[in-house]
């Protein structure tokens, strides 16, 4: 799964306060409120979010309304999850704080811990 | 002759380097530990590049437009670095003077640009769905697994999932915080950028993957260290164990276990710093390993233009 660009990141945030199937007159619209795109621009970003599956869209009346196929949670807890499994290159532009330890090598460093917290205290 | 001197001297740092900047005395004093490993990157890079220069030093003085009157300079100056001057001498010297750095650039270029359109599109999309906290100087966003991490670059942002955020006390919270901010405020992804983009472009050569897995362990423990002098160093060995219990069972390669375990056992009983006297002769070990190939391959040079046959840029030829 790519992350959003720049644009599709905006449309798609956009979609997601509405909260209903939108045109694509009307996100402009919204969108328009903070920078000014074209018409044409918006459509073919919300065009290929639709081909690439982010976006749905039925016909109504001469204009296809668009909604987002994932919840904002759904779509953020899996681009998190991507991260985490630290498999990408993204994983490489992170600093993760993480020590790889088995469940034997946990229990045994909590003890460590907790006998130098015990150690510490007066 | 100078060449071959070189060049021996890219290949015997490549070989000890490894050993010289062991973890015994790395552990101690991590943050020269990564400046020994740059020292060493770019001393291989810098001395393989001018063994390739030098070899090239007699054709292009004789193919070059001032042959004519600087003939009897760059006869001197070909017999000073005694460079073959034949087919062979010049491939090589092409190969190691024009490719090694067109490819440390090409990647570097390639790199640094990826980077920054990841960085940017984990903003846009991670961020997206994230809660900023001022209190904590951090994003948290809503997840049932436990992380905490942070994204460098020019718009830094440290992120905690809600999981985290959860499990960890006060005390091991702040541990992590102090630990990424550390990061931040270090740049430290800078020195392992910079392992990872020679790594990256001469991945058949041990001493820079070696470097690069060096470089991006020791800046942990660095970060751990400035954790440790903010929150009592037995909370950020705490959080390190809590958050590796909380993440989910996987298998755990013998390294990055071992490398998890030297992490908090530091925490736990700190490690005596680096004598000051140990630390100044790495300090001018690491000096001596880039300074000592540019000085053999300009002493030639300088001792060609004191030999009187040459003209230094400065002066006039007509004088």
């Amino acid at each position: 799964m790519r992350p959003f660009g720049d644009l599709e990141a905006v449309v798609m945030q956009c979609l997601w306060r509405r909260g209903a199937p939108a045109t694509v007159r009307e996100v402009l619209g919204e969108l328009n409120g903070s920078r000014s795109l074209a018409y044409t621009t918006v459509m073919t970003v919300m065009d290929n979010l639709h081909r690439k599956g982010q976006l749905q869209r039925q016909m109504e009346g001469r204009a296809w309304r668009y909604t987002p196929t994932r919840t904002w949670s759904e779509h953020s807890a899996a681009l998190l999850q991507e991260v985490l499994e630290e498999a990408s290159d993204r994983d490489e532009v992170l600093m993760h704080f993480v020590a790889d330890l088995d469940q034997d090598g946990v229990a045994k460093l909590r003890a460590a811990v907790e006998a130098a917290r015990r150690a510490d205290a007066p | 002759m100078v060449s071959a001197g070189l060049l021996a001297f890219a290949i015997v740092l490549a070989v000890l380097a490894p050993r010289m900047v062991s973890a015994a005395w790395a552990d101690r004093a991590p943050r020269l530990a990564v400046c020994a490993w740059q020292a060493t990157s770019v001393g291989v890079v810098l001395a393989t590049v001018l063994a390739g220069l030098t070899l090239l030093v007699p054709a292009t003085a004789i193919s070059g437009g001032l042959a004519a009157f600087l003939d009897a300079c760059a006869t001197t100056i070909a017999n000073v670095y005694s460079s073959p001057g034949q087919v062979p001498g010049i491939v090589l010297g092409g190969l190691l003077a024009v490719v090694v750095p067109s490819r440390l650039a090409f990647v570097t270029v390639r790199q640094v640009r990826r980077d920054r359109l990841e960085r940017r599109r984990l903003r846009s999309s991670v961020l997206l769905g994230a809660h900023p906290s001022p209190l904590l100087g951090a994003h948290v966003v809503d997840s049932s697994q436990a992380a905490a991490f942070c994204i460098p670059g020019r718009h830094r942002t440290i992120v905690l999932t809600s999981a985290a955020l959860e499990g960890l006390s006060d005390e091991e919270l702040a541990g992590v915080l102090a630990h990424e901010r550390a990061h931040l405020r270090g740049r430290h992804h800078l020195p392992v950028t910079a392992a990872r983009i020679l790594g990256r472009a001469f991945p058949r050569l041990p001493v820079f993957a070696h470097a690069r897995a060096e470089t991006e362990r020791l800046v942990e423990l660095l970060a751990d260290d400035a954790a440790a002098r903010e929150v009592d160093r037995v909370e950020v060995a705490s959080a390190l164990v809590s958050l590796a219990g909380m993440k989910a069972p996987a298998v755990v390669m013998a390294a990055a276990q071992a490398a998890g375990a030297v992490r908090v056992n530091r925490l736990l009983r700190p490690v005596q710093p680096l004598a000051p006297i140990h630390g100044f002769l790495a300090v001018v070990t690491a000096a001596l390993v880039v300074a000592a190939p540019l000085a053999v391959a300009l002493w030639p040079l300088l001792s060609a233009a004191s030999s009187g046959l040459c003209l230094l840029p400065g002066e006039a030829w007509w004088a």
